[in-house]
């Protein structure tokens, strides 16, 4: 009875004309002094037929609504109905056209960049494997920018991946700390450079992970520990099994920054101070590790350091 | 020596390569015509191949189960394309091993090596390293003097493996430390110096005084004449 309302609506202008007429009906009955009976006969007689006809049309009512509601479009009755009907397979069909051709341009979108990352990964594997022949200090920051330029075009990938309905997943076994060292070679010149000291025990830990992704989110957080670090160090340590802690004595980040750097886009006061910053590597992280089944959280105290937790026990998947 | 053949469209990549086998007294030679592959390593008959997936004409795979047709000489790969459906792909067509583009320099001679040493037997040519009459020895991590074997710590070896790579030049603190880190062995500044030290009286109890020098303020070097 819920569209009985609607319906009543709908009808309104129908009713209120009855109504009128019932009216004129009974004032020109009472005017001519008529039986009673004369009077009433007609008007329930007529209020029964209004009644039938009412409760047809009601169910016709209800059965197009349900048929609209479907989002189909029952057989026009009216010629004002068919101009409605082709004005929407009109609309309909120029909607479908674009978002296929939208979706056409982001695929062959997509595909490009794809292609890209790959091209620009051949002359970095170029200029990394000659730099290495050389040991000195325009070198070492050579090196450090093309592993800059690196990382970013990991990210590029990891980006289009992402979303991707091919995106691979290898669950298995793994041994955490074989993921752990070799993230950490990838900054050593990072650690050397700045003298950082890295403070890191084996943790001994067997996770259920994809190899590459986990590697991408410690890498991520290794390289923001090393990039907003400029004394003291980085400490890898597992705090209870399964909660791996990524902890510097960087300038931290604020209160008020804490709750969104997870977010696209994200950069906050450390971002604004740091032009180079994205604001999308945090949330790439977030995203693996929500797909992984891991979770990624942070404390922090400014001007003391952070404390990025990966909590690696994933319990939703299952293993290949 | 072993000879490697490289399958690598991009100069700078191949050259690269080449350059660091060269290290390593190992010869090689780059492909010249890419729709003849199999013809020229049948020619070469190297003891290892290294081949980039993506070529011109036809692709890594292609030759690959071109070569394993006539052929069992160890292969690998190395490509841009990481995902793990390549690595596998690779795998299942034959090859024996797969380096992910860019590397470093340590990773590929780590490859090469460990691969060529489950191949053929250690008589062939193990990998060694010369300086003042000492010889590294990479198969057990020892050093030959006068007839001795003198076991080393694994850091006082890749210290003495970097010098050596690079005889008569200065090799930075920098440098030395990255060899370390790449180990896992995340030293410091000052473990490097305590770890220095050590090497050097290791050296000096094995008649091997003053073998390795001091750069002030920039590093360490081993005199060859």
């Amino acid at each position: 009875m819920k569209h009985f309302g609607g319906y009543l609506r709908s009808r309104l202008g129908t009713i209120i004309l009855c109504v009128c007429l019932f009216g004129v009906f009974a004032a020109a009955d009472l005017l001519f002094e008529v039986e009673t009976i004369v009077l009433w006969y007609p008007l329930i007689l007529g209020a029964v037929l209004l009644l039938v006809v009412g409760a047809v049309d009601y169910v016709m009512f209800l059965k197009k609504h349900k048929e609209l509601s479907y989002g189909e479009l029952p057989t026009p009755k009216s010629l004002i109905e068919e101009d409605y009907q082709s004005i929407i397979a009109k609309l309909k069909e120029e909607a479908d056209m674009r978002a296929s051709s939208a979706s056409q341009d982001y695929n062959n979108m997509i595909e490009y960049y794809t292609v890209w990352a790959h091209q620009i990964k051949t002359p970095i594997a170029a200029m990394r494997l000659n730099l290495q022949s050389e040991d000195s200090e325009s070198a070492r920051k050579l090196m450090g920018d093309l592993n800059r330029i690196e990382s970013y075009v990991e990210m590029v990938l990891t980006f289009l991946r992402l979303d991707s309905d091919s995106t691979d997943y290898v669950i298995k076994e793994h041994d955490l700390d074989e993921i752990i060292k070799s993230s950490v070679r990838k900054f050593s010149r990072e650690f050397i450079l700045n003298k950082l000291t890295l403070n890191y025990e084996p943790v001994k830990y067997k996770c259920i992970t994809d190899e590459k992704w986990l590697e991408f989110i410690i890498e991520q957080v290794i390289s923001n520990a090393v990039k907003y670090t400029s004394e003291g160090g980085v400490r890898i340590y597992m705090d209870e099994p399964g909660l791996l802690v990524i902890e510097d004595t960087g300038i931290g980040i604020s209160a008020e920054d804490l709750p969104r750097i997870f977010e696209n886009g994200y950069t906050g006061f450390n971002g604004r101070e740091d032009k180079r910053a994205s604001g999308i590597g945090l949330y790439l992280c977030k995203r693996i590790a929500d797909n992984l089944g891991h979770k990624i959280t942070a404390e922090s105290t400014p001007g003391v350091g952070t404390k990025m937790i990966i909590d690696v026990r994933g319990k939703k998947l299952g293993v290949e | 020596m072993y000879k490697i053949f490289i399958v690598e469209d991009d100069k700078g990549i191949a050259d690269g390569i080449a350059a660091c086998l060269k290290v390593w007294d190992m010869e090689s030679r780059e492909v010249q015509d890419y729709r003849n592959v199999t013809e020229e390593i049948r020619d070469y008959d190297p003891h290892l191949v290294i081949m980039d997936i993506t070529l011109p004409y036809m692709g890594g795979y292609y030759w690959c189960q071109e070569i394993r047709k006539t052929s069992s000489v160890p292969i690998i790969f190395i490509s841009s394309a990481t995902d793990n459906m390549n690595i596998i792909m690779a795998m299942n067509m034959g090859a024996d091993d797969f380096i992910p583009k860019p590397f470093d320099q340590s990773v590929l001679i780590a490859k090469v090596q460990a691969l060529l040493r489950r191949t053929y037997d250690f008589n062939k040519g193990s990998f060694a390293l010369e300086a003042a009459g000492a010889v590294l020895n990479t198969n057990d991590n020892t050093l030959t003097y006068n007839g001795t074997k003198i076991e080393l710590a694994r850091n006082e070896y890749k210290i003495l493996l970097t010098l050596m790579q690079n005889k008569n030049k200065v090799v930075s603190r920098e440098k030395l430390m990255e060899a370390l880190w790449e180990t896992d062995s995340f030293v410091d500044e000052n473990t490097l110096t305590v770890n220095v030290g050590r090497l050097r009286k290791t050296l000096e109890a094995a008649g091997l005084k003053d073998l390795i020098k001091t750069k002030f303020g920039v590093g360490y070097f081993l005199e060859d004449s």
